[in-house]
């Protein structure tokens, strides 16, 4: 793959960030949308209870105007952020406030989801005040890209779910029940009826996050990779009506960075 | 100087690998440590299903609505964990707090934590967050049906409606 330089991959980085933010709204995730909250689901992650413990989800779902103000910060500050390029304390700033709205988002939502993460390890690499730390957090977070998908394997395979003949039928089967009639029903009841191929697609999918293994050795296969790491989100998608767009942001640490 | 930022950023990425390990053994998440199992978890079909009807009629998941249909969805099974009282987080923090010699600090962390307010401001979100949609709906009710293996109704049951208080 060709090198691009620090500032071009700032550029990009942070315009897909913008827009996924954007995304958000449509996705009715933005925390003045959840008309004013009161459930919390902090579920029984230790930094959740911090945050809860500080009061800062409360303090910030006080009223629909403090979300509002808390949604313009974020927006307006990854937008600003495309623009001014060497203020690292800007990237902080938005790195705090993403990491907020982070935590007020799935506690608010009932659901711990894991579709925002890529942003949040992203917004790190900007952190850093020297070049050669930001280069060197890009390599990390490849292998970290490499190790979400190699783990989720090892998860299966350890589970043994990757052995169960009727894993995939019954989720496809729970997540039908859910929304009777939001997907192509043929493809899905055909799914759930014949567990035999269903199989075969579970087993099909955990081989190719097994391939990311080869990620922790060489970089020669990165493009490739790339591809199947998008094949795998598509089929997602498809199958099981999943929408892992934003996490697709952790492609970006596969573009080779210039070293001057 | 050039040693220590050296030192500093590799201490901090061991650090976090190390802890990562941990929590994987462990096979708990606490952010920004997180598994990714992927629908590893072992799944039997779940037979119940949540519904919710607005003036009679079902909510058609197909359309796109002003709210999120995943966020309705799990919190409508929230709702069901504060009605139990919040067990599982309720147990861990009692653990987590003994454990740290904390116990005085009891009912300030399970208030902060746990969904303990009287049950009907939940019910009043619900309406709240629907409202966004069916701005001039006057009828809701939620609730749950337990479908038998040929998606038979086995069970039906009301979580909540409207009453007359409410409206």
């Amino acid at each position: 793959m060709k090198e691009i330089s620090i500032n071009r991959f700032y550029r990009i980085y942070y315009i897909l960030v913008f827009l996924f933010i954007t995304k958000l709204g449509f996705d009715k995730l933005f925390l003045h949308q959840f008309a004013e909250p009161i459930l919390i689901f902090p579920n029984i992650d230790n930094t959740y209870w911090l945050f809860h413990l500080f009061n800062i989800p409360q303090l910030i779902a006080t009223n629909y105007y403090s979300l509002l103000a808390f949604d313009i910060s974020l927006i307006s500050c990854s937008f600003i952020i495309i623009f001014i390029t060497n203020n690292r304390w800007l990237n902080r700033l938005f790195f705090i406030l993403y990491f907020i709205y982070f935590i007020c988002v799935n506690t608010f939502s009932g659901h711990h989801s894991h579709i925002l993460i890529g942003i949040l390890f992203g917004n790190f690499i900007f952190c850093f005040q020297k070049f050669e730390f930001q280069i060197k957090y890009i390599h990390f977070l490849r292998y970290y890209l490499m190790f979400i998908m190699t783990s989720a394997a090892l998860w299966k395979i350890a589970r043994g779910s990757f052995f169960d003949s009727q894993h995939l039928s019954n989720i496809l089967y729970n997540q039908n029940l859910y929304f009777s009639n939001i997907y192509p029903t043929q493809i899905l009841s055909y799914l759930i009826k014949h567990t035999s191929i269903s199989h075969a697609i579970y087993i099909a999918a955990t081989l190719l996050e097994l391939v990311f293994a080869i990620g922790f050795f060489t970089r020669k296969l990165d493009k490739q990779l790339a591809f199947l790491f998008i094949l795998f989100f598509v089929m997602d998608y498809y199958l099981m009506g999943l929408n892992f767009t934003e996490i697709g942001i952790l492609l970006i640490v596969l573009y080779p960075i210039k070293k001057y | 100087m050039r040693i220590n930022n050296q030192l500093i950023f590799y201490t901090g990425i061991t650090l976090f690998v190390l802890i990562q390990c941990l929590f994987i053994y462990k096979g708990i998440e606490t952010s920004p440590f997180f598994n990714y199992g992927m629908f590893s978890e072992s799944a039997t079909k779940t037979h119940k299903k949540y519904y919710i009807k607005i003036d009679n009629k079902d909510v058609d998941w197909n359309k796109n609505y002003a709210f999120n249909k995943n966020v309705l969805l799990y919190n409508l099974e929230n709702y069901e964990f504060a009605l139990a009282g919040d067990t599982q987080v309720n147990k861990v923090a009692l653990k987590r707090l003994q454990a740290l010699h904390l116990m005085k600090h009891k009912e300030y962390t399970l208030s902060q934590i746990c969904n303990n307010q009287p049950i009907q401001i939940y019910q009043n979100w619900f309406y709240r967050y629907l409202k966004r949609e069916f701005k001039s709906a006057q009828y809701f009710e939620i609730g749950y049906t337990i479908l038998g293996n040929q998606e038979q109704i086995l069970q039906s049951k009301i979580l909540f409606k409207n009453d007359d208080e409410r409206n």
